[in-house]
């Protein structure tokens, strides 16, 4: 299954952020059985105009190092298991026609529109006088003015029109030609913004309208199990002089979109999308700095932003028969909800339900312990124990672009995330900002009582050694794998040893 | 569990073997007048090539499968091993030789001195080839003292 | 499963590799008895009994080891100690084989000729009487002893061992049994030997003097011609027997009988006999066995000769260091009368080293053994010998193994002037002199010089019994190598 995932706007590229940590720590999607979902690649598309905001050029570079990550680790293989488990591949990547001229990124080119201002992109001084008083009346003379580059400045009346221009784009034309029968389509945008409250709406509707559109696949493309993620407003701004984007008008426009989505998307007659997911907080969290785009919007990573992340997991393991009929049209839409276990202000696993800690816990803990261990006792291990073990592991291993990218890259945008989150309100303490001891790290978790009833057992360098020692000796296979598929497979089954022996069982 | 290991595995044991029936032969390269044969009567040489064979043998397997410890697992904590087989196997030695001597009467001290301190090398062999034979499997220290 | 295919596998090769171990170095408790007798040189008759009991208590685990009767058997024990006894450094003999013969039974012929008679007359010291009761006395089955009359036949004693060791006159008390005018050796010997058992020890006492019947005008070189024909004849016959004859003293009052002479009256010394008749192999045990001491080297006897001696091996060692070694050599491992490395003294040149060796079972008296001129010697560099009789006062720790039961010291020295050599010592099996010394060949001159110490053609008689067994020869030879 391919899970062609749109993020649209500055919310897309922070969730999709999430979804890379989730990915990284090796969350799969599973069935209703817990079964992963075979065959699964993931593909992103950033659908945002304003190139410049950093949270999508965090989220670009972290996806570009993901790739080759994951490529160095399992190379195009598919249904693996441990860290950077999901294959994520650009649409450039999986095509296989090459008349059509795309670029090999994540991003969706909106050259159409990015380069022009508003009025010139609907072409107001062409108009008539009478169109033009009736555009006037529509948008105000700012909006008209905005270059659409930094975005649609929480505008949806002009994403709205910009956005439908995609369904002509060279990239839209590709996902049709890559598109299958069982690939399925996630979008994840915020209903309160500009971009994404405009753009989702649009882009289900030229979707599921292919049918008047010229490209290939438009058949299975129409019928495309949809889902979507709608972030409800969960951010705060930092006071303004600068009216564009109001923290005001963030309910006014969510209530607005919810009642045009129950209209367009989700009505009970005509569903359009097969599944729905509202995640918001009525937790204010800490004011972001307010930017309307133009010195790149940079905002900290959110609980919300996590929880997101799990629903296009979640919604590529709901089985077929509870999307669509048997002949492929939409059932009624599947709506989802997200809830704590506990209303808390500082979130650690505990908080969550344990439906919840059963997909994550387990993951991220393991991802979070080779974060320390990278850091703290891997160097020194090397020419020890089964680093010695072929394929050997060497000291210019630790040189190499794989070890860099990995540490220095998205170790540390890892650590930005945990501690963006921690930072925010609700404030996600999953594991303890800056503490190195593994015994210690979890959050709210313990080790687990020593076996004698004396002390706790010990989780650290030494014990992920002995235990990557043992694995390593009783496997055979690695000789025939790549140096850094043996140390992240090998720390992830010692990981997975340890963190079932040795710490307390929450879930 | 490569074959090669095994091969070494059988080896080390075949050359142990060797060396404790042919003990003897060991022990005479350095052949002392009265002192060597006292020790071919009292089968001494036996004893001592056992007890020079099960030593490293028994070391090597507690210090790779007892211990079997990440933070014993260099080169040179495996020459702290080799270091006290060094002075348990000649010890050892020398108290056998010579309570068994000393029960029939005989006396030689300086003598066993000399032939423990040989017999310390042949320890150090036995050692290096035990350690060779078995540590393998050790999940630890199969590669110490130096990498496969 | 390969995990468990590996650990059979290792758990089969450590197992066979121990099992090969063990096997070779298994011992049984008894090899391991033996070996420790013999390591601590504790080879009595004693210890061989306690290795019997080794063997009786586990008739099953040793049935190879015992008679058809199910007893243990001395003769492939002898075997085992003797394979046991090779491998040790230096070897160590144990002649258990004497062990075997049990229950040895003594009888005694006591001759009754006319010239017998004045040995036990009332007024002497009564030696002969005193010699005949110490052989019964000091036999260990002395009390079960056989006693025959001995003239022109063999006739029954007719009182108890009691009797005869009380009765103060025997001749007085055997009178009138049989013909006391003279005495047939022939009869007497080939009867002796005839009915004797294999286990029977006879004594004969007599002072060998041939008195057959008729011999008037007979000249005396044929008696002695016969006499010595006679000899051979008889012992030809029995060729594993062997003959030791002890020549003993005794007061001699009253009428003697010469060779076709007149009797006459003497008074003073005259020689008698016990010539001790049995089986090499009862008299070698015999002669090994302590409790036999006495009885094989009964008390006045001034001469003694045993006829029929096989040449024997004897216990010998080089002793490795030891204080009047002079250069260095080595001694092999495999023979320890093979010494290699072998380098004179830096300053003398000289290379001295001594043999350690047990004499005592050779039955030859200690003059005899410590007297160099006994030795043959052969060497090309021209070794010389020193003979000192081995004294507790030697043993040193570390010698002592090398020392204890052996009786000798051969000391050789001398510059090796060849690369290989050999030096090889014989005690020589020469008739000996003293026969010769106390053979006449007339009896009739009392007053002669030797007519106290001589018996009447002795020297043709047992001359004749050495014929029989061909003399000569040695009774052991020594042979060290040498290399440099």
């Amino acid at each position: 299954m391919r899970l062609f995932l749109l993020a649209i706007g500055g919310t897309g590229s922070r969730v999709l952020k999430s979804l890379l940590m989730l990915s990284a720590a090796g969350v799969r999607p599973v069935d209703d059985n817990g079964r992963p979902i075979p065959n699964l690649e993931i593909v992103p598309m950033i659908i945002d105009p304003h190139k410049s905001n950093e949270d999508l050029k965090r989220t670009e570079a972290l996806l570009t190092n993901y790739r080759m990550i994951r490529t160095k680790l399992y190379g195009n293989q598919t249904d693996v298991d441990g860290f950077f488990a999901n294959r994520i591949v650009t649409l450039r990547e999986i095509m296989s026609d090459s008349t059509i001229q795309i670029t090999d990124t994540f991003i969706f080119n909106l050259n159409a529109v990015e380069h022009a201002k508003f009025r010139d992109f609907i072409g107001y001084d062409t108009m008539n006088e009478a169109n033009q008083a009736l555009t006037s009346l529509l948008f105000a003379d700012y909006q008209l003015e905005n270059k659409m580059n930094i975005g649609f400045v929480g505008s949806p009346n002009i994403g709205s029109v910009a956005l439908n221009e995609i369904k002509d784009s060279n990239e839209f034309k590709a996902l049709a030609n890559v598109f299958q029968q069982g690939d399925r389509i996630f979008f994840v945008s915020s209903i309160f913004g500009g971009t994404g409250a405009a753009g989702f709406p649009i882009l289900v509707k030229n979707i599921r309208q292919a049918k008047n559109l010229d490209i290939n696949n438009r058949d299975v493309l129409m019928r495309a199990p949809i889902g979507g993620v709608t972030v409800l407003p969960y951010f705060n701004l930092e006071h303004n002089e600068d009216h564009r984007i109001d923290k005001a008008d963030f309910i006014v426009k969510t209530q607005s979109a919810l009642y045009y989505y129950k209209e367009t998307l989700t009505s009970q007659n005509d569903s359009e999308l097969n599944a729905i997911f509202y995640v918001g907080d009525q937790e204010v969290s800490k004011p972001y700095a307010y930017d309307p785009g133009e010195h790149g919007q940079r905002n900290k990573a959110h609980l919300v932003e996590l929880v997101s992340a799990l629903a296009p997991l979640r919604f590529a393991g709901i089985a077929d028969n509870r999307l669509t009929d048997p002949d492929g049209n939409p059932l009624k839409t599947l709506a989802f909800e997200f809830a704590l276990e506990k209303d808390e202000r500082n979130v650690d696993f505990l908080t969550f339900g344990a439906s919840t800690r059963s997909v994550i816990y387990e993951p991220m803990v393991k991802f979070h312990l080779l974060f320390l261990y990278l850091q703290t006792g891997f160097k020194s291990m090397i020419g020890q124990g089964f680093t010695e073990d072929a394929p050997k592991i060497t000291s210019d291993f630790v040189t190499s672009q794989f070890y860099r990218t990995l540490t220095e890259q998205f170790m540390r945008a890892y650590a930005d995330w945990l501690t963006e989150m921690f930072d925010n309100n609700r404030s996600v303490q999953l594991f303890t900002v800056g503490e190195r001891d593994m015994n210690r790290a979890i959050h709210g978790v313990n080790t687990r009582k020593g076996k004698l009833g004396f002390g706790h057992r010990v989780v650290d360098n030494n014990a992920f050694k002995s235990e990557m020692n043992r694995l390593s000796r009783d496997s055979n296979s690695y000789s025939a794998r790549t140096v850094e598929f043996k140390l992240l497979d090998l720390f992830n089954r010692a990981a997975t040893n340890l963190v079932r022996d040795r710490y307390e069982n929450i879930n | 569990m490569k074959q090669q290991h095994l091969i070494y595995l059988i080896l080390g044991i075949a050359a142990t073997a060797l060396f404790v029936l042919f003990g003897e032969w060991c022990y005479e390269l350095h052949y002392v007048n009265g002192f060597s044969d006292d020790m071919h009567n009292y089968e001494l040489n036996t004893t001592v090539s056992v007890i020079t064979a099960l030593v490293p043998w028994a070391a090597a397997g507690i210090y790779y499968y007892a211990i079997n410890s990440v933070r014993f697992d260099r080169w040179y904590h495996w020459l702290v091993v080799l270091a006290l087989v060094m002075l348990i196997t000649p010890v050892a030695g020398y108290m056998v030789t010579d309570s068994v001597m000393a029960d029939n009467g005989k006396s030689y001290v300086a003598e066993s001195v000399t032939f423990e301190l040989l017999n310390m090398l042949w320890a150090a062999v036995l050692f290096v080839v035990a350690s060779f034979s078995m540590r393998w499997w050790s999940s630890n220290c199969r590669h110490t003292p130096i990498p496969q | 499963m390969k995990k468990i295919i590996f650990v059979v596998l290792i758990t089969a090769v450590v197992a066979v590799m121990a099992g090969t171990m063990l096997s070779c170095h298994r011992s049984t408790p008894l090899e391991k008895a033996i070996r420790q007798a013999l390591v601590q040189q504790d080879t009595t008759q004693a210890r061989f009994d306690s290795l019997c009991s080794i063997v009786a208590s586990e008739p099953d685990r040793y049935k190879e080891l015992l008679t058809d009767a199910g007893e243990p058997d001395a003769l492939v024990l002898a075997k085992l100690i003797d394979e046991i006894g090779s491998t040790l450094r230096p070897p160590v003999r144990w002649d258990v084989a004497r062990y075997a013969v049990k229950q040895l039974s003594l009888t005694i012929y006591f001759e009754r000729s006319g010239s017998m008679v004045p040995y036990d007359a009332p007024g002497g010291r009564g030696q002969l009487k005193k010699a005949v009761n110490d052989l019964i006395n000091f036999f260990p089955t002395g009390d079960k002893a056989g006693i025959k009359i001995v003239n022109d036949a063999i006739y029954p004693y007719s009182g108890s061992i009691d009797d005869f060791l009380q009765d103060r006159n025997i001749y007085a008390s055997t009178q009138g049994v049989g013909n006391a005018s003279y005495t047939d050796f022939q009869k007497i010997f080939n009867e002796i030997l005839r009915v004797q058992q294999p286990g029977n020890v006879s004594v004969l006492v007599s002072d060998l003097i041939y008195s057959p019947a008729d011999t008037r005008d007979v000249s005396l070189e044929k008696i002695f011609n016969e006499e010595n024909s006679l000899a051979t004849r008889i012992f030809k016959q029995y060729k594993g027997k062997s003959i030791v004859v002890h020549q003993l003293m005794g007061d001699y009052r009253g009428k003697y009988y010469p060779y076709n002479g007149k009797p006459f009256n003497y008074s003073g010394q005259r020689p008698f006999y016990l010539v001790v008749i049995a089986d090499s192999r009862v008299i070698d045990s015999m002669a090994a066995d302590a409790a036999f001491a006495q009885f094989m080297r009964p008390a006045g006897a001034v001469n003694s000769y045993r006829f029929n001696q096989a040449e024997q091996g004897v216990d010998c060692c080089v002793l490795p260091d030891w204080k009047d070694n002079s250069g260095r050599f080595r001694v092999d491992h495999h023979d320890p009368l093979r010494l290699t490395k072998c380098q004179g003294d830096r300053t003398t040149d000289v290379l001295c080293f001594s043999v350690a060796a047990r004499l005592d079972g050779l039955q030859k008296d200690a003059r005899f053994l410590a007297d160099a001129a006994n030795y043959h010697l052969r060497s090309m560099s021209g070794f010389t010998l020193k003979v000192t009789p081995i004294t507790t006062d030697m043993f040193t720790g570390n010698n002592k193994s090398y020392l204890e039961g052996k009786t000798h010291l051969l000391t050789f020295a001398g510059k090796m002037q060849n690369a290989r050599e050999e030096v090889t010592v014989s005690l020589t099996n020469d008739f000996p002199a003293w026969i010769e010394r106390s053979s006449a060949t007339t009896d009739v001159n009392p007053s002669a010089a030797d007519f106290a110490t001589t018996t009447l053609g002795l020297k043709e008689f047992l001359g004749g019994i050495a014929s029989a067994f061909g003399s000569g020869g040695s009774y052991t030879t020594i042979t060290v190598k040498l290399e440099r």
